[in-house]
């Protein structure tokens, strides 16, 4: 009788098979395998060098990466969907060439109607070496009626983060109520440790907004 | 085989709990030819056969003991993962199966869309505009990311409003099979230091190759045109040639 091939050696050659087999896939298939793979994607779509992730945060459904290269911030949404891979959800650069300002930032919305799915997100960069955090405030609310949102008590803070090369760096958000279409802060403070403010920024023009 | 082998041999494959069929065949193949051995021994002996064999039996052991010692040696966990592998290596090779071809063809597309960029981008024609390319250019530059931004022509009509410059660009990337070549070029157009309003972009192509014809209209006889990029730290300006001695009468 032909010598019985050991459990072990038959379970490697089987699991060798599913590797072969994920390998092509991944080269061959055009359906990323890896929410990375879409971050490139994205980067190639705006022409930009390739970034190296800072943070990355799950809100709701999706996967945020916050990375940056030496001209850009960039938030990126990834989703995923079943045999397509993961998604492009949303992208936004920040270009730190173009201000030379203390602050710069951007907020951007993301929702999803069917999970009843609302998040706003500011992130940004600041240039004031006594800056601790931010603040944002004078928030602009659609629909205006018919939602118990207060815009008036809006503020939010959020801290700043400094990175191995020395970038100051922000970035927060939070759920909102699901049937805002939209909130939108005007202002932001940029805040020393007594709470004093150092410069403000008009948020007004900043606004971005991704829905799935 | 020795019915008296067989029966020990089944016997002692009865304690091993995980062992596939093949497996146990194997192992009574194995504790049978160990009995024909020592039984042959015997007989070689001087042993009668049939004694000879039910010495070769009785010298195995307890039936019980050898096979809870052979169990210890067929785990569970060890039959689970090469059956998963089998599992998950089927519906891999299924979805292969279902999605390559189509996805082989896109590929092949690609390639071929992404090498007539790089080699003769003007035999894409007039992408709609129906001012047809007169003045060829091959001004190429490559942006971060592996995009190539190709200026590979422009033509000058008179038309109602004055007269319209098109500029017949194509970006690429540098990898044929990438998905993207980029969302549409950020590309100004001035006159001296003064910009001029941005016109129609007519497009075309697919995934790696991206072909776009911009017009810049309201221009008077004469006037030069530059082009200009500045993305996220990349920029550079381009004179655009435009043929008004031929246009202009």
């Amino acid at each position: 009788m032909k010598k019985l091939t050991t459990r072990k050696k038959l379970t490697l050659r089987r699991w060798v098979l599913v590797l072969a087999l994920l390998a092509a896939g991944y080269f061959l298939l055009p359906a990323p395998f890896f929410p990375t793979q879409t971050l490139r994607f994205q980067e190639r779509e705006n022409a930009i060098d390739r970034t190296t992730i800072l943070q990355r945060e799950t809100a709701g459904p999706v996967l945020f990466f916050l990375s940056k290269n030496d001209h850009v911030l960039f938030l990126t949404g990834h989703r995923y969907y079943f045999p397509y891979g993961w998604m492009d959800f949303g992208e936004f650069p920040l270009d730190l060439t173009q201000e030379d300002g203390p602050v710069a930032a951007l907020s951007v919305r993301c929702a999803d109607q069917e999970k009843n799915w609302n998040h706003l997100m500011l992130f940004g960069v600041v240039r004031e070496d006594e800056a601790v955090s931010v603040r944002v405030k004078d928030a602009q609310i659609w629909p205006q009626e018919g939602t118990a949102f207060q815009p008036g008590d809006q503020v939010w803070t959020g801290e700043i983060l400094t990175d191995q090369d020395g970038l100051r760096y922000f970035w927060f958000g939070q759920d909102l109520e699901p049937s805002l279409t939209a909130l939108r802060f005007d202002t932001l403070e940029v805040l020393d440790k007594t709470g004093q403010v150092l410069c403000t920024y008009d948020l007004s023009e900043q606004y971005n907004s991704v829905s799935g | 085989m020795d019915q008296k082998f067989d029966r020990y041999g089944r016997a002692v494959c009865q304690y091993i709990r995980h062992g596939t069929g093949r497996e146990k065949r194997a192992i009574q193949a194995e504790l049978s030819a160990h009995m024909e051995d020592h039984a042959q021994a015997l007989m070689d002996a001087g042993y009668p056969k049939t004694y000879a064999r039910q010495l070769a039996v009785e010298a195995m052991g307890d039936p019980e003991e050898i096979g809870r010692e052979l169990d210890r040696a067929y785990p569970r966990i060890w039959l689970v993962f090469p059956r998963a592998a089998t599992v998950v290596a089927v519906v891999l090779a299924l979805l292969l199966a279902f999605i390559l071809p189509s996805s082989l063809t896109a590929m092949h597309e690609m390639v071929q869309t992404n090498r007539q960029a790089r080699s003769d981008p003007a035999s894409r024609g007039d992408l709609g505009t129906s001012a047809p390319l007169t003045i060829p250019m091959d001004r190429r530059f490559t942006l971060p990311g592996g995009t190539v931004l190709v200026f590979y022509g422009t033509s000058l009509a008179r038309e109602e409003t004055g007269y319209t410059a098109y500029v017949y660009t194509v970006r690429y990337h540098q990898n044929p099979l990438s998905l993207s070549c980029g969302s549409e070029t950020p590309l100004t157009f001035s006159s001296g230091e003064q910009t001029l309003p941005e016109g129609q972009v007519w497009q075309d192509g697919w995934r790696s190759t991206c072909y776009q014809c911009y017009a810049i209209g309201n221009l008077s006889p004469g006037t030069s045109l530059t082009a200009r990029y500045d993305h996220f730290g990349t920029a550079f300006s381009l004179d655009i040639p435009l043929n008004w001695e031929e246009v202009t009468p």
